[in-house]
């Protein structure tokens, strides 16, 4: 049995200390996928909390057989999707990205466990990756999240998203594409 | 731009998308085709930016907010006896008192149950102090006091001894010493269930 199902098994039949250990084990994964799509610390934090509650509340239906990992997601990433919906946050595309890109995303990673300064040190190569993460549409960047960053497979994507197939494969490649597009941009 | 018709296969292949012949095929092609071979090492560079992403750990209370929101709260298991014990005692009582205000017989039969309950305690006070007194004399002699200190302090133990059996008086100090000991009782440290680690609980029937 691996550690996520025993930890699961502990968690239903009441173990707090399970409960707790299962909600550290994936808060920053959580966190940091919620904070890049919906750019606020402030808001990311209450999404993840809000994430791991509806999952303990729907812990009894989690079907063992599915990764715990892309169940997981699946909620996070639709309560990161309602929240965006509900408050309309603007996205700025890649034609628009390139002006005050860089103060935009200072701006997003006003994390509690940040310190500005340690932000201001990122090596160049680091805020590179993280303004080319930003600078997608949000559709892009959610799939492109879920594959590089929590090492989903395209079929967990889908199920997570509830999107098909073939859908969310054409959006990383998409995505990749003008990523690479703006990698070449820069290296010019 | 990329035109070879092969270069569509650049993803697949950094994804370990495609199975062994393709692959094996798309490397043979990559060998000979500097248009997809440069595809791929651009596409392997934004691999590699994006394996550099960071991530943030949330602040350090989250844990406990999650569980604060999910964990039932333990008192709901015995609230409800609780509250009918209460509600019973405090009906029971209230019949007790009435009757024995407005009704002759449990009126005499409850004088008659203070007047022996009073008296109880007025001789239990009593024989305290006079084992004190008695405790006191013995003690200040083995300590060599003189027998005219040893005589002044039993005279004195005597006159409280002499006040202190007035039934009044010694009515009014046991209330007293009841009232202290149940302050300081009320007053005990008590441990915070919340706080206590690990306890397990029904979380998921909520």
């Amino acid at each position: 049995m691996n550690e996520d199902a025993e930890l699961i098994r502990k968690c239903l039949a009441g173990d707090q200390r399970a409960c707790r250990d299962l909600v550290r084990r994936y808060q920053r994964p959580v966190f940091s996928v919620l904070l890049r799509v919906v750019r606020r610390a402030e808001d990311a934090e209450d999404l993840t909390q809000e994430t791991f509650v509806r999952m303990f509340r729907a812990l009894d239906r989690y079907d063992p057989e599915r990764p715990f990992t892309a169940w997981l997601f699946t909620i996070a990433t639709r309560i990161g999707i309602d929240h965006l919906r509900r408050r309309r946050i603007q996205t700025f595309s890649l034609s628009v990205s390139e002006p005050g890109s860089t103060e935009e995303h200072t701006l997003d990673v006003e994390d509690p466990g940040l310190k500005p300064d340690e932000v201001a040190q990122h090596a160049e190569e680091q805020r590179w990756a993280d303004d080319l993460i930003d600078s997608l549409p949000e559709h892009y960047r959610i799939v492109v999240l879920l594959r590089h960053q929590q090492d989903l497979s395209y079929e967990e994507i889908a199920e997570a998203l509830n999107l098909p197939l073939g859908t969310v494969k054409a959006r990383i490649h998409r995505a990749r594409a003008l990523l690479k597009s703006r990698l070449e941009g820069q290296s010019s | 731009m990329n035109h070879c018709p092969e270069s569509h296969r650049s993803q697949d292949y950094l994804d370990d998308e495609l199975v062994p012949a393709e692959r094996l095929e798309f490397e043979a092609h990559l060998a000979g085709c500097e248009t997809c071979a440069f595809e791929v090492a651009s596409y392997r560079r934004v691999f590699d930016r994006l394996a550099t992403l960071e991530t943030w750990e949330p602040s350090a209370t989250l844990a406990d907010r999650v569980l604060a929101e999910v964990m039932p709260r333990h008192p709901v298991r015995w609230l409800r006896p609780l509250a009918w014990t209460v509600g019973v005692s405090a009906a029971a009582s209230l019949a007790a008192l009435l009757s024995a205000v407005f009704m002759p017989g449990p009126r005499a039969w409850m004088n008659g149950l203070v007047a022996e309950a009073a008296r109880s305690v007025v001789t239990s006070f009593v024989f305290v102090l006079k084992s004190c007194n008695a405790g006191a004399l013995r003690a200040l002699e083995s300590l060599g006091a003189s027998a005219a200190v040893a005589a002044h302090a039993g005279s004195v133990l005597r006159a409280v001894l002499a006040s202190a059996s007035q039934p009044a008086v010694a009515f009014t100090l046991w209330a007293a010493l009841l009232a202290g000991v149940a302050l300081l009782w009320w007053m005990r440290p008590r441990e915070d269930r919340a706080a206590q680690e690990d306890h397990h609980v029904g979380m998921l029937g909520l």
